[in-house]
């Protein structure tokens, strides 16, 4: 105890004290409640013992006087707490009969609010990403024809265009100009316009497609887009970097696997599957028994569309991604119906919480 | 498209199962949407071709009959309903055990076929309807097979096999044709094709009517074949013919249009046959519609045409729209003799634009959409002539005339192997590169040290440039080989756009406050949006800072931005406001939800600019119904304006603009006299208060609505996102109340102002805690009680000071605002 352990050596008054610390204490445990002040009294009072090795501290030598005084109100407030501990276990014994509460009744409950499912997802992504360094944009939901297609090497009248179906926004100067986007990828080109490589962004934002809503398709919906674009960024890379993205929001175990496909703004062009998280790759219901899952389209940034921001499609070479916030948010949290998301019932979004 | 292997197998052999071929030619980006089994459940030996040998009557129904069937070694007397069989007929026969399509339910499950009595007399089989066999939901009769159909072969072996459906990327035009898809698994598997055989020449020149061929502009239509066909039968094709088209999902016609067919399925060239009768003038041009001109189709519809439609025409006028649809006139009928075939090749854009500006689209417009080859419409011809003269359809002539203006040049690549690691981070051996390219029909040849040129086969146009060719070396080497590495470099600067911080510290700020966030449609309509300013825009509805607030988030404006084409009427403009979408979601959620309806939504309103890109503004809307619970198991308190003006505070606080002011206002979205705008730094930001009873009796919220709009621009920019510290109190405090009596007209604001004044640096904290309406006060005033914290900064202060300190704060309110103490 921290009490005896001050005076090490030998302090005159130190067995002293520490003799009546034992006392009192071994005193104390037979003490009943109205005999405590008595007890009280007898020890930490005017009159009481250890006042009364106080007041011979006085006649020791002034060098030793600190110490000894330190001592002593240790044992003073040593005892003082066992004074209090007794007290308080004494009264609640006096108390009698106590009465259990029923545990099982459940707690009273703020109320707390929290973020929708798809925000949730987005936020999990770039927080995903951003170790690897990916800063997060967002730019128009309206934009010019030029950003969402062209720029993007899908020039007017391109069976590619098939590939969206496309909202069209009214406007007199410019018929059949302005649109509402169709995939992130118009960030693509509005961040190359605007810097320089190195170049790593994730676009995260709402998208629009003209498709009447079902289980499994919305005319809303959210993308997440990434970007790098440096000298000497490769296929390799965009794998590795999905495989780093597929294991932080899937679990350790995740692989990717990639196969060919078709992309107007890039090439090569590659989609990305994952092995499943629900049945570790052996079949299940989620991945249809094939043991992966189908996550994004990507590819390596086409040479025109860098030309196009005036980036030297021999001197720079990156990859782009895309995915779509639901269908991750649909297979992280086992969601069946796209509908969910944006009929905003809060007994749907209240289970994110 | 779908791809039959048995087809496939015409030109390549591939030993490996339809399911493994489809996986490779998936994972080398041809993309497959399906595998299916046509006849899956049709085992051999109980499901065979069969005859009907005769029928004869049922003894005790009229409307059954017994027919008795061949099943090739055995007769079987059977019992049926089906009124379409005659004797004679081919027909597939299904023997006791064997597995169909139950009728009686329509999700196509299978039953077991067994040997029943029906009527008192036995039947041992079944002759089956397309439905039973899965073929289609056609339950009429029985499917009646082909009259060369082989008796007792197993109808597996006859008319079933593997499917492949492809889903058809917009880039391999080549793939739109069961040659492409096999060139593409010969390259895979590294095997050879074997062309399709178009046997002797037919290019007898003696028996060939004259014909001119004028094409008006080669750009629109690069080249443009013709056969001749004479001696023409129209009549049925052989059953292999049919049985090929009806499993790539065609149905046949009559021979001469099954041939075309059949050609454009294998070669993916588009074939159009003309009744040559019926052409006028020995002439065939290619041309532009004129303004007004119209063109009957084979439809049967009449339809208008203009400049941006390509037609076929003769000597007379408009017989076609080029690569989309025939004319009606010139149609070939069973009387037609002779037949100019054509074989041409035309701009995509221009078949794209008729075909969708007609609405009309077929597979000969799909493909023409694509980058198909010139150099095939000859082989077409070919091919189409041969199988004429072999299925007896027609003797033909395979090229009578072929305007070819300007030869297309296949464009060679100069091709750095060091392309290879630049883009995919592998490098493959230089053989392997050679080797792989050449297997997809690439002309290959070194030029340098690490230096290739290289020459894409006709048919793949796609091909053009140096990142093509990596991506055809990986496609079929396989994406599988590619490692996986993490980028090196540098780090990104600042990017334009970034998404601001302060928006994802708000949704927490809120969703801790209790409200769950929502993200509602974007699109809506001005009707929705109208529920705002119900009550017109007379001169009451808005003061100056109604029209200011309604300017920033708040307005239906008439040019709000438009959809083209929306989905629905009430979604077709992109909302100017987003307050309708929250009160339309609160309106929703309240009809299950009693307590706690609270959402909030931070997201764009897309503000009109001249034509110019839409302002989108960011904007947060909170909104809540009558009810909030309070703590215990149903306790419930009724929100009234200091609770959602609390939930602003906090949402201010958050941003640094607690001192932010509030200013009553009339706009119609709010109840008069129960709401105020947010003022910060001179600046309108934002409004708090009681949503219109009108507004939400609209939407039909039948219980009080709260709201909270704040305009997120003008927020951040005013925010103050870094808090300067103030040292913690050294000396203790005074706390005193002061209960004043004082006119309902005295803002709350401006008596703590004078207290603070009044007070000096003593003035610690000024809090309220009552505010008391009624009896005990005037009509026209009302009684204030403020708690007020005393500190000097400097030492610890005496209770005199402070009584001091508080009868001099009473004499500045008693001068100012003609206060009173409240005893």
């Amino acid at each position: 105890m921290r009490a005896s352990s001050i005076s090490t050596e030998d302090l005159p008054l130190q067995d002293e004290i520490d003799a009546v610390v034992t006392t009192a204490l071994d005193q104390l445990k037979d003490v009943q409640l109205d005999a405590l002040d008595d007890w009280r009294r007898s020890y930490l009072g005017r009159g009481g013992r250890l006042n009364a090795l106080l007041r011979s501290i006085g006649s020791l030598p002034a060098a030793e006087r600190p110490r000894a005084g330190q001592a002593a109100n240790a044992a003073r407030k040593k005892l003082g707490t066992a004074l209090k501990q007794r007290e308080a276990a004494l009264s609640a014994e006096g108390e009698g009969d106590v009465e259990q509460i029923d545990v099982t009744i459940p707690g009273y409950r703020t109320n707390v609010g929290g973020l929708h499912p798809i925000t949730r997802t987005l936020r999990d992504i770039a927080r995903a990403f951003a170790p690897l360094g990916f800063r997060v944009v967002d730019t128009p939901e309206v934009e010019w024809d030029e950003y969402n297609f062209e720029k993007l090497n899908i020039p007017p009248d391109h069976p590619a265009r098939d590939m969206w179906d496309t909202f069209f926004v009214k406007n007199e100067a410019r018929p059949g100009a302005m649109l509402l986007r169709t995939h992130t990828s118009p960030a693509q080109i509005r961040v190359m316009e605007q810097i320089r490589p190195p170049v790593r962004v994730l676009a995260m934002g709402r998208c629009y497609r003209y498709e009447d809503v079902d289980a499994t398709h919305e005319s809303i919906f959210y993308q997440i887009e990434g970007l790098a674009i440096d000298s000497g960024i490769t296929m390799s890379d965009l794998r590795g970097v999905l495989e780093y993205f597929a294991r932080t929001m899937f679990g350790r175990d995740r692989k990717i696997r990639i196969r060919g496909s078709f992309f107007p703004f890039t090439e090569p062009s590659c989609e990305a599957e994952m092995s499943c998280h629900v049945c570790g790759g052996e079949g299940c219901r989620v991945c249809s028994g094939t043991g992966w899952i189908e996550i994004l389209g990507a590819g390596m940034v086409h040479p025109d569309v860098l030309r196009g921001v005036g980036y030297d499609p021999d001197r720079y070479s990156g990859f782009a991604f895309g995915m779509g916030a639901e269908r991750i948010a649909m297979l992280r949290y086992g969601i069946d119906d796209i509908r969910n998301f944006y009929r905003n019932d809060l007994r749907f979004l209240r289970q994110f919480n | 498209m779908l791809v039959p292997i048995r087809w496939l197998r015409d030109y390549v052999e591939i030993d490996a199962s339809a399911q493994e071929l489809a996986a490779r030619l998936n994972d080398s980006g041809v993309e497959i949407a399906s595998v299916s089994t046509i006849g899956a459940h049709w085992e051999p030996d109980k499901i065979v071709v069969g005859q009907i040998i005769s029928i004869d009557p049922h003894p005790n129904a009229d409307r059954l009959t017994l027919p008795t069937v061949d099943t090739g070694g055995a007769e079987v007397r059977i019992v049926t309903g089906a009124s379409n069989i005659q004797a004679g007929d081919k027909v597939p026969f299904a023997m006791e055990g064997a597995s169909l399509v139950d009728p009686r339910k329509n999700d196509g499950s299978l039953m077991k076929l067994r040997a029943a009595s029906i009527r008192g007399v036995a039947s041992r089989g079944m002759v089956c309807s397309p439905l039973e066999l899965g073929l289609s939901d056609d339950h009429e009769g029985i499917l009646i097979l082909p009259e060369d159909a082989p008796v007792g072969v197993p109808l597996i072996d006859f008319m079933g096999g593997d499917v492949i459906e492809l889903d058809m990327k917009p880039n391999r035009a080549d793939c739109l044709a069961m040659l492409g898809v096999a060139r593409q698994a010969a390259a895979l598997y590294g095997r050879s094709i074997a062309e399709p055989d178009t046997g002797r020449e037919r290019n007898d020149r003696s028996v060939l009517p004259d014909l001119k061929i004028e094409i008006e502009d080669p750009g629109l239509c690069a080249r443009y074949s013709a056969a001749y066909m004479y001696d023409v039968a129209v009549g049925e094709s052989p059953v292999w013919l049919r049985t090929r088209l009806e499993q790539a999902g065609v149905r046949p016609i009559n021979n001469i249009v099954d041939i075309t067919n059949f050609v454009m399925l294998e070669m993916g060239q588009p074939l159009h046959a003309f009744d040559w009768a019926k052409l006028t003038g020995n002439f065939i041009g290619v041309r532009s519609a004129r303004a007004g001109e119209t063109l009957t189709t084979l439809d049967g519809q009449e339809r208008e045409l203009d400049p941006e439609n390509l037609l076929i025409v003769d000597g007379e006028g408009a017989v076609g729209l080029a690569g989309v649809l025939g004319g009606l006139e010139t149609e070939i009928t069973n009387e037609t003799t002779e037949i100019l075939l054509e074989s041409a090749n035309f701009a995509q854009t221009s078949i794209r634009r008729t075909s969708r500006g007609l609405g009309l689209r077929s597979e000969a417009s799909r493909r023409f959409e694509q980058r198909l080859s010139p150099e095939t419409t000859v082989h077409a011809l070919r091919r189409a002539v041969q199988l004429a003269e072999e299925i007896g359809a027609a003797k033909g002539v395979e090229v009578w005339e072929d305007s070819y203006p300007a030869p297309r040049e296949i464009p060679t690549v100069d091709f750095p192997l060091s392309e290879v690691p630049r883009l995919l981070g592998i490098d493959f051996p230089e053989d392997d590169v050679i080797d792989t390219l050449a297997r997809a029909g690439f002309e290959v040849e070194k030029s340098g040290e690490g230096m290739l040129k290289v020459t894409p086969p006709y048919w793949r146009g796609d091909v053009t440039m140096k990142a093509d060719l990596v991506e055809e070396v990986v496609s079929l080497i396989g994406f599988e080989a590619i490692p996986s590495t993490l980028p090196t470099g540098g780090v990104t600067d600042v990017v334009p756009g970034e998404l601001d911080p302060r928006e994802q510290a708000l949704r927490d700020v809120l969703a801790a406050a209790g409200f769950q966030e929502a993200i509602t449609y974007t699109i809506t309509s001005t009707e929705r949006m109208g529920v705002l300013v119900h009550g017109g825009t007379d001169d009451g509805a808005f003061d100056d800072l109604g029209t200011e607030l309604a300017e920033l988030l708040l307005s239906v404006p008439a040019d709000a931005i438009e959809l083209v084409n929306p989905l629905r009427s009430e979604q077709n403009v992109m909302r100017t406001t987003a307050l309708p979408s929250l009160l339309e979601t609160l309106s929703a959620n309240l009809r299950f939800t009693k307590r706690d309806a609270a959402l909030f939504e931070i997201g764009p309103i897309f503000m009109p600019h001249d034509g110019d890109l839409p302002d989108e503004r960011r904007v947060l809307t909170v909104i809540s119904g009558a009810w909030r619970s309070e703590l215990g198991w149903d306790d419930s308190s009724e929100v009234d304006f200091f609770a959602m003006k609390g939930v602003a505070e906090l949402v201010l606080d958050r941003l640094g603009l607690s001192d932010s002011d509030y200013k009553p206002f009339r706009h119609p979205a709010f109840r008069v006299g129960s709401c105020a705008v947010i003022v910060a730094g001179g600046h309108l930001i934002g409004a708090v208060g009681e949503v219109d009873p009108a507004v939400r009796a609209a939407v039909d919220i039948d219980e009080t609505a709260w709201a909270f709009v704040l305009d997120l621009r003008r927020s951040f920019e005013r925010a103050a996102d870094v808090r300067s510290f103030r040292s913690l109190p050294r000396f203790p405090a005074i706390v005193q109340d002061l209960s004043i009596v004082v006119g309902t007209d005295v803002p709350s604001a401006d008596i703590v102002a004078t207290i603070r004044k009044a007070g000096r640096a003593l003035v610690d904290d000024v809090r309220i805690v009552d505010q008391y309406r009624g009896e005990q006060v005037p009509e026209d005033k009302r009684g204030l009680t403020y708690s007020i914290t005393y500190r000097s900064p400097e030492r610890t202060l005496v209770d005199r000071e402070a009584a001091n300190c508080h009868q001099r704060i009473l004499r500045a309110l008693q001068a100012r605002f003609g206060a009173t103490l409240r005893t």
